[in-house]
């Protein structure tokens, strides 16, 4: 797969391209399913999980309802602690802050920690524009920085590359045997961050959920360099969306109990940092400044209606991306978003311009799969058909796209049939005569015959079922 | 208007008319375990977690001490807080050498071990719970390839609610760092195989005394 994000606007030729890539196919394949299945197990040990993901969601539905409260509160108790608050309207603000914050302390080295909101705004690429070298401190997110590519899959991004892949990259980086074991491999990196993490002054990292009644914020993560990157270096700055709030610490227990058990199988991820404010003065641990940079960058736009609103209470666990058939075969590139799968496909759309990402709503059959495993029960699949009628006719702020002449006619006729049982019978029966007689014929002629290349359409039974009915009563 | 009005502004104008802000809503606590300890050292020993259980109250040197001749520890960074003072000095008459826990980080990082004590456990996950004011350990519980955690055995609660439930406010301060760990660091990025010890300690043995 190629190196920057594939362009959005071709779906469908990003999508026929990953499904001749067989190796990618795959890896995806055992990836996808492994998690499903440890998801399963995770759950299968854990009575009330339905009961949680109702509590979770009445948390989140209250907290988005009432955000503005939130942030405010969020904004005084944090302060109150000695974090510095910033708010970003743009992913460009967030970065301008982000590089005000390392000159002003003279820094040039960072290290982060894997975040999909610094990816959604590009920060690497602005920080490296303003002279700061920021290094990815995640082994699967520092695959895929020393590769120039993009996550493949929120929450392991490097899941497309085999070992042989990887040892290639990290060979180059670290100059271990290209042939080493996964082990071997990873303690390498272990080896070549630690000393970035030695020569980095400021630590970058996003966070799971903010809380507002204590100012703090939550990062959960297995691997120990989120840790690293909030402890070692004098200055840490989180990049959290607004959407991360929660009102209070107690609110945290219920979706730890969701968030490694959907996204990982994990009962609980090996570790959470729950961080506030900077550290009394008689400690050597921590860092001396703490910033929270508040983003929007976009979601505001996305409370305003119940039905989209709902797409700011992911919490990025990824059970939606394992369980899509379309996921499944595809992978996480061909989407040419930061947010790939079914939550990708809603979230990108409202964060972007619907013109630029108006094919993402339709990258879906609306089997409702991810809306089965979401742990705050999104219902994804209302959101992809609110967001495919925006795209046909348009939205307040967003323009429809160009109208399909065909598409428009055959749908205006399919309404006119529909609106009256006589008409419904008489297209039906027109429609069975002409299956008889030209169906091979019409299946091979445009626009069917477009919709059967990947799909065998089914021959209209002889007599309907109006008609046996009558029978049969 | 600056940023900060501006977002608020377009949160408020999104949202529009709401009721009153009603009460909000909570999950429910989790039923505690039955029995607090055999469930944490099962929910520990499923997430490669090594345990080591005494009577309650009695000194944790011995087994530390053996410990860290079993994985050739010579030096060992400490953490904070006073019984880790007396544990320090113990290990220090056995000959091991100490890094304090006010050492600079490329001290730290050369210590074979850390040794800190935690401020609770949670049955129902198999975790201990640093907090940075008493304990002082951020980096020695996360330098050094082995971490040796003493656990009081009155400290250990049934789920995270427990934990939880003590912060905020009406309740006590959140430390600068509160750190919950489960198991030694893991990855499984490189073909989803599973390897321990990629940034943090590789091995975490908790000792409940």
């Amino acid at each position: 797969m190629s190196g920057d994000h594939l362009p959005m606007e071709q779906f469908e030729r990003n999508a026929n391209a990953a499904l001749a890539d067989q190796t990618q196919r795959a890896a995806l394949h055992s990836a996808t399913q492994l998690f499903s299945q440890r998801r399963r197990n995770a759950l299968a040990r854990a009575e009330g999980f339905e009961d949680w993901r109702n509590q979770a969601r009445a948390i989140k539905d209250h907290t988005l309802l009432y955000l503005d409260h939130y942030l405010a509160e969020f904004e005084r108790n944090a302060t109150a602690r000695g974090t510095v608050v910033h708010w970003a309207e743009s992913g460009e603000d967030a970065a301008r802050i982000v590089i005000e914050l390392a000159n002003k302390h003279g820094i040039d080295r960072a290290v982060k920690s894997k975040s999909m909101t610094t990816e959604e705004i590009g920060l690497n690429k602005a920080l490296e524009r303003a002279g700061i070298g920021a290094v990815e401190t995640d082994l699967g997110e520092w695959i895929i920085q020393l590769a120039g590519e993009v996550p493949f899959h929120i929450v392991v991004p490097a899941i497309h590359k085999t070992r042989a892949q990887v040892g290639a990259i990290l060979h180059d980086a670290t100059g271990v045997d290209a042939n080493a074991s996964a082990a071997d491999l990873t303690a390498s990196a272990r080896m070549a961050l630690r000393a970035e993490f030695a020569a980095a002054n400021l630590g970058i990292s996003g966070a799971n959920f903010a809380i507002a009644e204590t100012g703090s914020f939550l990062i959960l993560e297995n691997e120990g360099n989120a840790r690293l990157c909030t402890t070692l270096p004098r200055v840490h700055v989180a990049i959290v969306g607004i959407e991360k709030m929660l009102p209070a610490v107690a609110d945290l227990a219920v979706f730890l109990r969701l968030l490694p058990r959907s996204g990982t199988g994990q009962d609980l991820t090996t570790y959470q940092s729950l961080l506030t404010g900077t550290k009394s003065s008689a400690n050597r641990d921590g860092p001396d400044e703490v910033h929270v940079v508040l983003l929007d960058n976009g979601r505001s736009h996305m409370l305003d209606q119940a039905v989209t609103r709902q797409s700011l209470a992911c919490i990025r666990c990824g059970a939606c991306l394992n369980a899509c058939p379309v996921y499944q075969q595809v992978g996480g590139h061909a989407y040419g978003s930061v947010y790939p799968g079914p939550i990708g496909a809603v979230i990108t759309p409202q964060l972007q311009d619907l013109a630029k990402a108006s094919k993402l709503p339709f990258a879906s059959t609306l089997c409702g799969a991810c809306r089965d495993v979401c742990p705050v029960k999104i219902d994804i699949p209302e959101l992809l058909l609110h967001l495919r009628a925006e795209v046909k006719q348009g939205h307040p702020t967003r323009p429809a796209a160009a109208p399909n002449r065909l598409e428009r006619m055959v749908f205006s006729a399919f309404a006119f049939c529909m609106r009256d049982a006589r008409r419904y019978v008489l297209a039906t029966r027109l429609a069975r005569l002409a299956d008889r007689y030209f169906g091979a014929l019409l299946r091979r002629l445009p626009p069917l015959s477009r919709w059967c290349r990947g799909r065998t359409a089914p021959r209209l039974a002889r007599r309907p079922f109006r008609d046996l009915w009558q029978e049969l009563r | 208007m600056n940023a900060r009005a501006r977002i608020l502004r377009r949160v408020q104008t999104a949202l529009g008319d709401r009721p009153l802000r009603p009460q909000r809503p909570s999950a429910a606590r989790r039923e505690p375990p039955a029995e607090l300890l055999p469930e944490f050292v099962e929910r520990l020993h499923a997430v490669q977690g090594e345990w080591a259980r005494l009577p309650p109250d009695s000194d944790p040197l011995d087994i530390i001490a053996t410990r860290l001749k079993v994985a050739n520890a010579k030096c060992v960074a400490l953490g904070g807080g006073l019984p880790m003072q007396r544990l320090g000095r113990g290990l220090g008459l056995r000959g091991f050498s100490l890094i304090p826990p006010d050492a600079s980080t490329d001290e730290v990082a050369t210590a074979d071990a850390g040794v800190t004590f935690a401020q609770w456990g949670i049955a129902e996950t198999g975790t201990v719970v640093l907090d940075e004011r008493s304990m002082r350990a951020r980096r020695a519980s996360l330098l050094p390839p082995l971490h040796i955690v003493v656990l009081p055995q009155s400290c250990l609660l049934a789920t995270l609610d427990d934990l939880l439930a003590q912060f905020g406010p009406g309740h006590a301060d959140l430390p600068s760092a509160l750190t919950l760990i489960t198991g030694p660091s893991r990855t499984a990025d490189i073909e989803l195989q599973l390897v321990v010890g990629v940034h943090g300690p590789r091995e975490l043995l908790v000792v409940l005394a």
